[in-house]
């Protein structure tokens, strides 16, 4: 029997072992990332309990004056709670989730079923674009041109009109000693700024998965008297119903690790919303707006809570991304096989 | 009598290639009328001109006539169109949902029908197709789980359910084993007594076996026409009679 070279043997387990290590790469960066948190943040699991996602106050406590306890380090008078933040971030992403949504979806219904291919080609690479322009610029266009319309026009507008309608009225409600009070900067330009940039997101999913249609199933329709607005119905219901909710998931972890858009049209206050215009902060831009004052805090607490908000953070988007990319990815052509 | 669909010189090209070549052809009523023809030869694209699928893919110049009950078929609403003059495709194309649903789709795209109404519209077009006994106890089964076979008579319920006047079939048992395959064949002799059947096939014996006119396309050129499937191995031109040929064995 020929023996195989030595040398060979070696190379080819050295390739091997590189592309495991390689291969493990990103599931150790992860790993290590969820462990620093972890560790960072265990002082302030320890001091504030569930409290932390109920409570609505947040105070570093007394500068200086540092207490010990089993072992933690705090400020006096410390208390951390990121209630308005979970509820801002929850708010602003669903906003922004129920705009893009129905945007994206017209989009697509556009480009896949009405849209001639020579058009349909420049415009999808459009839309593509639209998800690598860095957040810096969409919150710099939010901040100078977004903001003043919303604050001149669109808030006024909707409080006008929909301000007096009865059981929901409230929420188009925004008033400071009996006056009309519309920031501009808050949860509406918020959720709009995070719809504009989730959008390419959920509409990629939704299109990849239209083109997928079987060919029989869309001369079915057709044949049956269909139109193109039922057949983009069938897509959505039917056949690319599973597409449809993991590109909405997927659209929804970004929105809901979003940074710096976001904390340049919102404001950096831990408020809890009353309406659709209110000032609000999601728990990503708090972080990258006032990390900085933490390192004041000499116990180590104030960071901790950060760390404890980033890890809440990132649990529940991986989360919502993992789920999304199942769904999205889940075979949907039942029955048919491609020729 | 009136044929109830007439072509006349009816040219389909898709970019430089021409498809269909000066098409003249006549259905007849209450008939079964076979177009015959090797694969490539353009039968496909003659069915879907006919109900306009073709207008959906702007790559696709038609010329000439087409009319259906005397009127020229652009003169219809495509949804229109497409109502009376159903398709029953080359492989069974079930919707992923309940047998049910499959067959109420069309009358559900049309307009709303009361549940009991939409119940006794299944069950005749179920019947219709040869279906019903098989499947009424199963009803809110998925129609991607029955035999293939099964699924293609679905099919031909669900465009029945519209009671179009038109039906074409285009080779509609190629997919199929030969017990389905000649159950289907029973039906359009049935289907024919209601409507009118427009076959496409490659199948001498099922031409022979269903048809009452048959025609026989070769490159895009209806090159024979006759009464009934016999006189095809009389009329066929050399070319023809090799394609033939091979396809009798």
């Amino acid at each position: 029997m020929e023996q195989l070279n030595p040398f060979f043997n070696l190379k080819n387990f050295s390739f091997k072992a590189l592309i495991l290590i390689m291969a493990l790469v990103p599931a150790f960066i992860i790993a290590s990332v969820v462990t620093f948190l972890l560790y960072y943040s265990f002082p302030s699991i320890i001091y504030n309990g569930l409290n932390f996602f109920t409570s609505k106050i947040w105070n570093d406590g007394s500068s200086g004056v540092i207490l010990h306890n089993n072992g933690i380090s705090y400020q006096s008078g410390a208390v951390y709670g990121i209630y308005p933040l979970v509820l801002g971030t929850v708010l602003i992403s669903l906003i922004a989730l129920l705009i893009a949504f129905p945007v994206s979806f017209f989009v697509t219904l556009n480009v896949e079923l009405y849209m001639p291919k020579k058009i349909r080609g420049t415009l999808i690479s459009f839309i593509e674009l639209f998800a690598g322009i860095p957040s810096v610029v969409y919150g710099f266009w939010g901040l100078l041109v977004l903001i003043p319309w919303l604050q001149n026009t669109v808030e006024p507008w909707i409080g006008t009109h929909f301000s007096g309608i009865p059981l929901i009225g409230g929420v188009f409600t925004s008033e400071i000693s009996g006056r009309a009070y519309y920031p501009g900067q808050g949860l509406l330009a918020g959720a709009l700024i995070l719809s504009i940039m989730i959008i390419p997101i959920i509409t990629a999913v939704m299109t990849n998965s239209f083109e997928t249609a079987p060919k029989e199933i869309k001369d079915g329709i057709y044949s049956l008297g269909g139109t193109r607005w039922e057949m983009g119905k069938y897509l959505l219901v039917h056949h690319s119903k599973a597409a449809t909710y993991g590109g909405a998931l997927l659209g929804l972890g970004r929105a809901l690790g979003e940074t710096m858009a976001v904390l340049m049209v919102t404001s950096a206050l831990l408020l809890v919303p009353s309406n659709l215009f209110s000032n609000v902060s999601t728990v990503a831009a708090y972080i990258a707006a006032q990390l900085d004052s933490a390192f004041f805090d000499q116990s180590g607490m104030t960071t901790a809570a950060f760390a404890e908000a980033a890890l809440a953070l990132m649990g529940v988007s991986l989360l919502v991304n993992v789920i999304g990319r199942k769904i999205a990815g889940r075979g949907v052509l039942r029955g048919y096989q491609n020729d | 009598m009136e044929p109830i669909i007439k072509l006349e010189k009816l040219e389909v090209s898709s970019g430089k290639k021409k498809i269909l070549d000066g098409v003249n052809l006549e259905i007849h009523k209450n008939s079964i009328n076979t177009v015959l023809g090797p694969s490539g030869g353009g039968k496909s694209t003659l069915l879907r001109t006919i109900n306009r699928l073709t207008d959906l893919d702007p790559a696709f110049r038609i010329s000439g006539t087409i009319s259906f009950n005397g009127k020229k078929v652009t003169e219809y609403s495509e949804v229109e169109l497409r109502r009376r003059i159903g398709m029953i495709f080359q492989r069974p194309n079930p919707f992923p949902m309940p047998i049910y649903d499959n067959v109420a789709f069309g009358m559900r795209l049309q307009s709303y029908v009361q549940k009991k109404d939409l119940d006794v519209l299944v069950e005749q077009s179920l019947t219709d197709a040869g279906l019903w006994e098989e499947v009424k106890g199963e009803l809110k089964r998925d129609a991607i789980t029955l035999s293939g076979g099964q699924q293609q008579r679905m099919c031909i319920a669900r465009a029945l359910i519209l009671r179009p006047d038109v039906i074409m079939m285009d080779e509609p048992t190629s997919s199929l084993d030969p017990t389905a395959k000649s159950r289907i064949e029973d039906l359009m002799l049935d289907l024919k007594e209601k409507y009118t059947v427009i076959l496409v096939t490659h199948d001498i014996a099922q031409a022979k076996k269903v048809s009452d006119y048959t025609s026989l396309i070769y490159n895009g050129k209806i090159v024979a026409s006759g009464e009934g499937g016999e006189f095809l191995e009389d009329s066929a031109s050399d070319s023809l009679k090799s394609f033939l040929g091979e396809v009798s064995v």
